[in-house]
């Protein structure tokens, strides 16, 4: 299912609230623009399938960090959108701040390896 | 009520003229979906909207609508598939087991913060008592003081003339004590902090007070010797 250059299961599900939370404090916006947006930024890399995000966009609901609403497009249709809360804001930080500290000691390796 | 014969959301159709109705393919996907316990409103109606907008994408393609309804099916992925991913945050009909567990996981999440918000107050209010005993202690050798034919040891009048201060120690604790309540803080976090500071002050005022007290009984049994 996964080619050598898309980015591993684990981390893909590890991943998967920071990024969605950084998206949604950019704006509010709904599942499929969602899953079209995370793989035309990862250049295809992180393929989001609907089976996983809704579910992962629902926990992250039910635990405050975000909240949706049911908006009517053209034709009738509705769609649901989801935007960020106060508590989804300060989860965002602590994510940035983890993974920041993952990033720079796996870059500190990196780097040491080349001396 | 909704029994999945009928689609709740209007999906685009493309307007060709041929024998594949799209309505009724996704009222079929809705049957199969609440068949394999996928509930509804909620998540089917979100993933009917997304399984409209994958339709519209591939019809904008130039994909004709069985095709792109079949794409978008097979995209979303089986019923049982999905209910499985619910399944693992608890979502879906036979998920009771996961869901009590949840909830009573946040209940006692929310019970510990409201005793621990409770006993923040109880701390508070014992600081702000005993704080007021002492200055009616000193209060109370305010008039001796006055009135007494031999002086009170310089540290007992000392003390009697800064007992106002005593009524102002339970302010900042107080004020902590309401920032507390306030802030919507973890339960996990460690809540004795706040009881050590607290009694430490405590003690450290009560023993001053409590040696400004004992020194004119002291005099007064040394006179009576």
């Amino acid at each position: 299912m996964y080619s050598r250059y898309m980015i591993s299961k684990e981390l893909v599900a590890a991943s998967s609230e920071p990024l969605i939370l950084s998206l949604l404090s950019q704006g509010e916006s709904y599942g499929y623009a969602i899953i079209q947006d995370i793989k035309a930024r990862s250049q295809d890399k992180i393929q989001w399938t609907d089976g996983m995000l809704y579910p992962v966009l629902h926990r992250m609901e039910r635990e405050g960090l975000i909240k949706s609403r049911w908006v009517k497009i053209e034709n009738g249709r509705k769609r649901k959108y989801y935007s960020l809360k106060q508590d989804g804001k300060k989860a965002l930080a602590k994510h940035h701040e983890q993974w920041s500290a993952v990033h720079a000691v796996l870059s500190g390796l990196r780097g040491e390896q080349y001396v | 009520m909704n029994n999945g014969r009928q689609s709740t959301l209007s999906c685009p159709v493309s307007g060709a003229n041929n024998m594949f109705d799209l309505e009724q393919a996704i009222s079929e996907w809705r049957r199969q979906m609440l068949a394999a316990g996928i509930k509804t409103p909620v998540p089917l109606e979100e993933l009917e909207s997304h399984l409209c907008d994958e339709i519209e994408q591939q019809i904008q393609s130039g994909t004709n609508e069985q095709h792109a309804f079949e794409a978008a099916v097979q995209q979303i992925g089986h019923g049982n598939m999905l209910k499985t991913e619910f399944r693992k945050v608890g979502e879906t009909k036979g998920d009771g087991l996961i869901n009590y567990h949840r909830i009573y996981s946040a209940m006692l999440a929310s019970k510990q913060k409201i005793m621990k918000k409770i006993t923040n107050i109880l701390v508070t209010l014992t600081f702000a008592f005993a704080c007021f005993s002492l200055w009616i202690m000193l209060t109370l050798l305010s008039p001796v003081a006055a009135h007494s034919l031999r002086a009170l040891p310089p540290f007992t009048t000392f003390l009697v003339g800064m007992r106002a201060g005593l009524l102002l120690l339970p302010i900042p604790v107080a004020g902590y004590c309401l920032y507390a309540v306030l802030r919507s803080q973890p339960a996990t976090q460690n809540g004795t902090t706040f009881l050590a500071w607290t009694m430490s002050a405590l003690f450290l005022v009560s023993f001053p007070v409590l040696l400004a007290i004992f020194l004119p009984c002291l005099q007064l049994m040394i006179q009576m010797k």
